[in-house]
C-alpha cells in the first residue's frame, strides 16, 4: 500500500501530535521514507500546515477567499489584531496564540470562518469570536 | 433546494452493475456517456481512462480531492452526503484500468471527513477483497498548488509539490512513473449512476457563494438562466457582478445570461470547476481584486520567474490603485503585466492567476479608472 510510506502523511501524523516537526523527528522520518534531508526540508517548509518549531499553543486563521472577502474578514483580522494584540503571522508574546491568514477553507457559504487548531467555526462576528476566545485562555 | 437531495445515492447498485461487465466495455460505457472532468478541465474521462488502460506498466488510481479553488465546496458536500458514491466510482476505475492501487488526496482543511471516507471504503470491502484493491487516503498540508494534476504526484512522492512539464501525461507516466488516472471527487461519483442509467451530463453541481442569503451546492442545468439561479440563492442587495472563484474571473451580472461555458468564455471568464461568487453593489471590484491577488502571491509555488515575481508586482499595483495612490501610468502597466504573466507562467496557476485582474479590467475599468490620479 503506497498511502503508508507518504512523507506528507508523516510529517501531518507529527504537525498534529506535536504542534510542530523538531529537526529531530526530521530526520527520523527522512529515514523512514527513504528520502535524502535536504528534500524532507524541502518539503516540510512549502506547506502552509506545517511548521518547524512550536508557534503558540493555540492557532488562529483567518480564512481570506472571496467569500469570506465579501462578509468582513478584513474587519475580522483587524478585531482580532486588535484584541490579541498582535500581527497576522505572529505569535501572542504569552505564546498563547498564533494569528494568521489562510486560503479558502471551503466554507463559503458560511462565510465568514475562522480556523482554531484546526476546528472551523463559521459566520463568525465580535461577538462570537469574543466568546470563543475566552473559552481558550 | 435541499442539498441532501442533490445527488443520487448509488448504495453499491452502481458498482455491482459496473463490475458485471468487462474493463474495455466499462471504457466504453463512460466514454457514451458524455462525462467530462469536473475538476475545472474538462476532459472527456472515458477518453482519459482509455490513454490510462492504454499504457504499460502497473496502473494507479488517483482521486483527487484538494479542493482548493476558492468559492469551490461540491466535493465537500459529495464526500459529506455521498462519499459511497465516490468511492464507488475509484472501484469502477481500478476494475477499467486493471489498477490494484488507489489513493485519495484529501485536502488538509478537509481532515475532519477522513472517518466518513474510511467508514465508506469499510462498506465496499467484500469488493475490494474480491479485486485485491486496496485505498489509501493522503491528507494534505494545504497549498493550492497541489489540485494542479503533476504538482500532486510530485507532492505524493515527497518532493516540493511543483508541477511538471506535459507531456509526458500523468495517465501515461505519473506517479512513480507508473500510469495514474487522476480524476476528480464529482467526476469519480458520477461514475456509479452512469451504470444506473441516472446520471445526466447537462446538469452538474454547483457552488453558490457571495452576496446571498442562501449560499450552498446547486445542481444546475446548462444553459438555464443565470438570474433564476442566483434568485433561488436569495441575493443580498442587488448583484453587480459574478465572480468564478479565484481564477476564473469577473464578469458583470446579466439576469437574463443563460448559463454556459461559451456564454462565460466569451465575456473572458471561465467556469472552470463551477463555483459562482456574486457580488452586489455594496463592494469594490478593485478591492476584491487586491483580496484575490494576495491568495495568488501566498500560492504561487515559486517555481517560474513570471509567475513568482510577476504576482507580486500586481498586487503592489493593484494596493496603490486600491488605495487611491495610482496613476493611468500603473493601470497601463497593470494591464501588460496581467497579459505576460497569463502567457509566461509555466503552470495553470500562474496562467490563471490574473485573468480576475483582466476580465475586471475588461468589464470594470471605470472601478480603476476613478481610483487613479
Amino acid at each position: 500500500m503506497i498511502a503508508k510510506k507518504v512523507l506528507l502523511n508523516e510529517l501531518g501524523k507529527e504537525q498534529k501530535k506535536k504542534g510542530f516537526v523538531s529537526k529531530k523527528k526530521l530526520k527520523e522520518i527522512a529515514k523512514n521514507v527513504c528520502l535524502p534531508e535536504s528534500e524532507v526540508f524541502s518539503a516540510a517548509t512549502f506547506y502552509s500546515f506545517l511548521s518547524l518549531e512550536k508557534r503558540a499553543k493555540h492557532i488562529i486563521q483567518v480564512c481570506n477567499c472571496p467569500s469570506s472577502h465579501l462578509h468582513g474578514s478584513d474587519r475580522i483580522m483587524k478585531y482580532l489584531e486588535k484584541k490579541l494584540k498582535v500581527k497576522a503571522g505572529h505569535a501572542t508574546k504569552n505564546k498563547l496564540f498564533f494569528l494568521s491568514e489562510t486560503s479558502c477553507v471551503g466554507l463559503c457559504d458560511k462565510a465568514p470562518a475562522i480556523i482554531i487548531d484546526g476546528k472551523p467555526y463559521v459566520k463568525v462576528n465580535e461577538k462570537k469570536i469574543d466568546k470563543i476566545l475566552r473559552k481558550l485562555k | 433546494m435541499k442539498e441532501e437531495s442533490l445527488l443520487f445515492k448509488s448504495n453499491l447498485s452502481g458498482l455491482k452493475a459496473a463490475l458485471s461487465k468487462n474493463p474495455s466495455s466499462v471504457i466504453k460505457i463512460v466514454k457514451k456517456s458524455g462525462l467530462r472532468g469536473r475538476g475545472g478541465a474538462g476532459f472527456p474521462t472515458g477518453l482519459k481512462w482509455e490513454l490510462c488502460a492504454k499504457a504499460k506498466g502497473e496502473h494507479l488510481v488517483l482521486c483527487n480531492a484538494d479542493e482548493g479553488e476558492p468559492g469551490t465546496f461540491k466535493d465537500k458536500l459529495i464526500i459529506t452526503k455521498a462519499a459511497l458514491n465516490l468511492i464507488e466510482g475509484i472501484i469502477i476505475a481500478c476494475h477499467a484500468i486493471k489498477a490494484k492501487n488507489a489513493l485519495i488526496y484529501l485536502r488538509g482543511e478537509y481532515s475532519y471527513l477522513i472517518p466518513t471516507l474510511k467508514k465508506a471504503i469499510r462498506k465496499t470491502e467484500p469488493f475490494l477483497k474480491k479485486k485485491k484493491i486496496s485505498i489509501g487516503i493522503i491528507l494534505g498540508q494545504g497549498a493550492y498548488i497541489c489540485g494542479d494534476e503533476t504538482a500532486i504526484l510530485n507532492s505524493i512522492e515527497g518532493k516540493r509539490p511543483e508541477p511538471r512539464k506535459k507531456p509526458p501525461y500523468p495517465a501515461i507516466h505519473g506517479l512513480y512513473g507508473k500510469p495514474t488516472l487522476i480524476n476528480n471527487v464529482e467526476t469519480l461519483a458520477m461514475i456509479p449512476l452512469i451504470f444506473l442509467k441516472k446520471f445526466d451530463a447537462t446538469k452538474r453541481l454547483c457552488s453558490f457563494s457571495g452576496d446571498l442569503k442562501n449560499a450552498g451546492v446547486f445542481e444546475i442545468r446548462e444553459g438555464k438562466q443565470i438570474g433564476k439561479l442566483v434568485e433561488k440563492a436569495e441575493p443580498i442587495g442587488i448583484p453587480k457582478a459574478l465572480c468564478f472563484g479565484a481564477s476564473g474571473g469577473i464578469i458583470p451580472y446579466d439576469p437574463c445570461m443563460p448559463l454556459t461555458e461559451k456564454n462565460i468564455r466569451d465575456r473572458g471568464a471561465w467556469l472552470g470547476a463551477c463555483s459562482i461568487i456574486v457580488i452586489n453593489h455594496a463592494h469594490s471590484i478593485v478591492e476584491l481584486c487586491e483580496s484575490i491577488q494576495k491568495f495568488f502571491v501566498h500560492e504561487s509555488c515559486g517555481y517560474c520567474a513570471p509567475c513568482r515575481e510577476g504576482n507580486e508586482r500586481i498586487l503592489e499595483i493593484l494596493k496603490r490603485i486600491s488605495h487611491s495612490e495610482g496613476t493611468m501610468h500603473d493601470l497601463k502597466e497593470l494591464e501588460e503585466l496581467c497579459d505576460f504573466v497569463s502567457k509566461a507562467s509555466f503552470c495553470a496557476l500562474g496562467k490563471s492567476a490574473p485573468l480576475h485582474v483582466i476580465t475586471a479590467l475588461r468589464h470594470f475599468k471605470e472601478e480603476f479608472v476613478r481610483r487613479c490620479r
